[in-house]
């Protein structure tokens, strides 16, 4: 079952393709979207993190073509952000992974999809038949 | 992202990371970091004006130290900010990329 989105008066959705190139985009509107919602340097931080290492997943593992898109809905509400990350790429759950470090310091790749599972309030994952969907939770705590 | 290199007295190789090392900042650094890794220096990395890390940045990273390590030099990453501090913490990569605080940290962990 899909999760609830909250804010639907502040969402915001935009679609970028599957390339490199989206990712510092995606980045930039991601911390604008978080500096607005009031998040703490820590959570947008955070979220911007995530983000970035979905898209880098979809573009390095997914077998995207020129067609594939990614598509980044975010809900923001007072100190929380909901975002949607959704792709054309081969299916994939990033729950599925440990969120624990599963090599060796010197192992030089596979720590992206850890760092989004540290990161992130609340992760989940569906495939609705055609598309990944990724929805994910970042909400300011009192920790600073 | 930025890259500037120059001396640490004779110690080390002083390479300055100006940026975010996202997908692009880790290409634009790449192949200089791969230089200086088969030179058989020292590399200390001032992480200090890196405001972002993301995997792709930690892997270039552990890349470059392997290399360093391979020549047996040392590599060490000068003071990065709280958040970067954070990523290499959760990361667990705290033996490869020990972290230093000021120069002086850094050139007795050479010498060592």
């Amino acid at each position: 079952m899909k999760p609830r989105m909250t804010g639907l008066a502040n969402m915001q959705k935009r679609a970028f393709a599957a390339n490199q190139q989206s990712v510092g985009v995606i980045d930039k509107w991601v911390a604008e979207i978080a500096r607005g919602a009031g998040l703490d340097d820590r959570t947008a931080f955070a979220a911007r993190l995530c983000i970035a290492e979905l898209a880098n997943n979809v573009i390095q593992h997914g077998l995207v073509t020129p067609d594939d898109q990614i598509t980044v809905t975010i809900h923001p509400s007072r100190e929380r952000l909901d975002i949607e990350f959704q792709d054309t790429a081969r299916a994939f759950d990033p729950t599925s992974v440990s969120g624990r470090p599963a090599h060796s310091e010197a192992y030089e790749g596979g720590r992206g999809l850890m760092l989004i599972k540290s990161y992130a309030s609340d992760l989940r994952y569906w495939h609705d038949g055609r598309f990944n969907h990724v929805k994910l939770t970042f909400q300011s705590d009192d920790r600073d | 992202m930025e890259i500037f290199i120059s001396e640490l007295g004779d110690a080390a190789k002083k390479v300055v990371l100006v940026g975010k090392l996202d997908i692009d900042g880790a290409a634009a650094i790449e192949s200089r970091l791969a230089n200086l890794a088969s030179a058989k220096d020292n590399i200390v990395i001032d992480m200090s004006k890196v405001a972002f890390i993301a995997s792709i940045g930690l892997r270039h990273l552990v890349m470059t130290a392997k290399a360093v390590a391979r020549n047996a030099g040392k590599m060490l990453l000068l003071d990065p900010n709280p958040l970067v501090t954070e990523v290499l913490e959760i990361s667990g990569l705290q033996g490869i990329l020990p972290i230093v605080r000021s120069e002086q940290e850094a050139l007795a962990a050479l010498r060592k």
